[in-house]
């Protein structure tokens, strides 16, 4: 096969190339590292580099004489012959002259990503094309290992954004309650009213704590993300008999009652961790019960997640703050007690291993269900060696 | 002068700060009736509820990061009501994000502070803002 001309780009007129430059684009037909192939009007393969016998996983004796869309899967591969025929018909390029990205099919039939250029060669009344192809998987690769970064970044930086406003807006409340008071007490006792005095130094003691108490969930939240144990198959059925048997007391001064499902799933994740999701839902449905409280616990496989639940029949949330249940120091009664970080945790803990948490209730007074998703271990996989 | 007390509404469901403020507003005698509403559901129905063009207030101290209902809410809804549009609605919170202030003015409050941490400068905020906005209350007729 010697060109005679060839049409590198479809703005570029044909060169006409002397003969004695043959043996030139021989080597630079066998020595390039893009593959290159050459093919007939009718798409059979005329010739490849030995680039291409890597990259392709044919020998170029194998590929000889067959339609080159043996390299290209669904749907290129049906649709081949019929690019070729339109092109030949209207001269009109879509390939030629500019390069474009298609998967391509490898000789196993794993199909991989290319950057396809092609040129087309005219002798006489009749045409080949080469087809110049670099394979791009290791650029992909790294483009969408860089987009998610990215997009992990990001989602980060928002998370830590949402943190210091919550946090400096919580923080500073306490400190605002401390200072106005302690400037009070001198007016109090200028006054002569003890009362207030008492009073007042009542409330500066009891935000100090309410601070110490913020500070300390501050910290407890920003440890999810950095100290994990490392994961592990965790039962769920022996994950809730031990958080049963952790709440036993509170469970028993409640008089709850408690209804676990059989046969939960295994799930794989940070055990620690988990118990505390299940130890903050369970407090929670005490809390938010009124009377003695009835609380079911629960799990259904969802391809390759758990999804548990913990239901109970207590005070309910009204469907339009639903979604605010999960927001730090979020607390929907003011009056309520503790600071608000137990659903912030359970929804930290369950992004941190890759589910997500949400909130269910069919209004105030009926009652709520937290679902979350975990990933299942991976049975009959969990002894392969990594 | 023999106006009739003006009616404020804080809207604060931290019950510290609500003393705070009310201490504040009485050691500068602010003539007028407090009410309080604890949270964002509390304060919609005291300006929408039964009854409410009663207890229409002639200014509102604003919390935003409140329960149920939150701040920018309230003030959107009562900014968007022409019978309330022009009560003062001063914001009085916590958070000094750029975000909430810019919420805060494209829904038509009419001040944004942020609360001092010391006392005696919140005390001065609220005189200011309130001295300002009663006056002006009077003079444009408003009651």
């Amino acid at each position: 096969m010697h060109a005679q001309t060839l049409l590198v780009q479809g703005s570029i007129p044909p060169v006409s190339l002397p003969d004695q430059s043959d043996l030139a684009l021989d080597a630079v037909f066998e020595a390039a590292v893009d593959a290159m192939i050459i093919i007939d009007q009718g798409g059979i393969v005329q010739r490849v580099n030995p680039a291409a016998e890597r990259m392709f996983g044919w020998s170029a004796a194998e590929l000889r004489g067959q339609n080159v869309d043996v390299l290209m899967p669904s749907p290129y591969h049906e649709e081949h012959a019929g690019y070729l025929a339109r092109y030949l018909e209207t001269h009109e390029p879509h390939v030629i002259g500019s390069g474009r990205d298609v998967t391509a099919r490898h000789h196993d039939g794993t199909r991989f990503p290319i950057f396809l250029s092609v040129g087309e060669v005219r002798h006489d009344d009749q045409r080949s094309f080469v087809g110049i192809i670099r394979d791009v998987t290791k650029q992909k690769e790294a483009e969408a290992a860089r987009e998610g970064l990215i997009a992990e970044l990001e989602a980060k930086n928002a998370e830590l954004e949402r943190f210091t406003y919550t946090v400096s807006h919580d923080l500073k409340s306490p400190l605002i309650t401390i200072k106005g008071f302690v400037s009070q007490l001198e007016r109090s006792v200028a006054k002569g009213k003890m009362d207030r005095f008492r009073a007042d130094v009542g409330r500066i003691a009891a935000a100090a704590d309410k601070l110490s108490s913020l500070l300390d969930d501050v910290l407890e939240l920003s440890r999810i993300g950095r100290i994990a144990n490392p994961p592990e198959d965790v039962s769920l059925e022996s994950l809730v008999a031990g958080v049963l048997e952790l709440l036993s007391a509170t469970i028993q001064s409640s008089t709850a009652e408690i209804v676990v499902e059989d046969e939960l799933p295994v799930v794989r994740g940070d055990r620690v961790r988990l118990s505390e999701i299940l130890q903050n839902l369970v407090e929670n449905a005490i809390k938010f019960s009124e009377g003695p409280p009835h609380i079911e616990i629960g799990a259904r496989v969802e391809g390759s997640s758990a999804v548990c639940h913990v239901r109970d029949r207590g005070i309910g949330i009204d469907p339009r703050y639903i979604d605010r249940v999960f927001g730090l120091f979020e607390q929907l009664d003011g009056a309520s007690p503790g600071t608000g970080i137990g659903l912030a945790l359970v929804r930290r803990i369950v992004e941190v291993h890759g589910g997500k948490a949400w909130a269910e209730s069919a209004g105030p007074g009926r009652g709520t269900t937290i679902y979350f998703s975990l990933p299942l271990a991976a049975t009959g996989e969990s002894s392969r060696s990594r | 002068m023999s106006h009739p007390p003006a009616k404020i509404l804080l809207v604060e469901d931290n019950d510290d700060h609500a003393e705070l403020i009310e201490r504040a507003l009485d050691d500068f005698g602010v003539e007028g009736t407090l009410s309080r509403a604890k949270d964002g559901e509390a304060a919609l129905e005291h300006l929408f509820g039964e009854g409410c063009e009663e207890r229409r207030p002639d200014f509102i101290f604003l919390d935003l990061r409140l329960p149920r209902v939150d701040g920018l809410e309230v003030l959107r809804r009562i900014k968007e009501r022409p019978e309330l549009r022009s009560v003062p609605v001063v914001v009085l919170t916590t958070s000094s994000a750029d975000r909430d202030l810019a919420s805060a003015y494209d829904s038509h409050v009419n001040a944004y502070v942020v609360k001092p941490v010391d006392y005696e400068s919140l005390e001065k905020m609220l005189q200011d803002t309130s001295t300002f906005w009663l006056a002006w209350n009077r003079r444009s007729g408003h009651k």
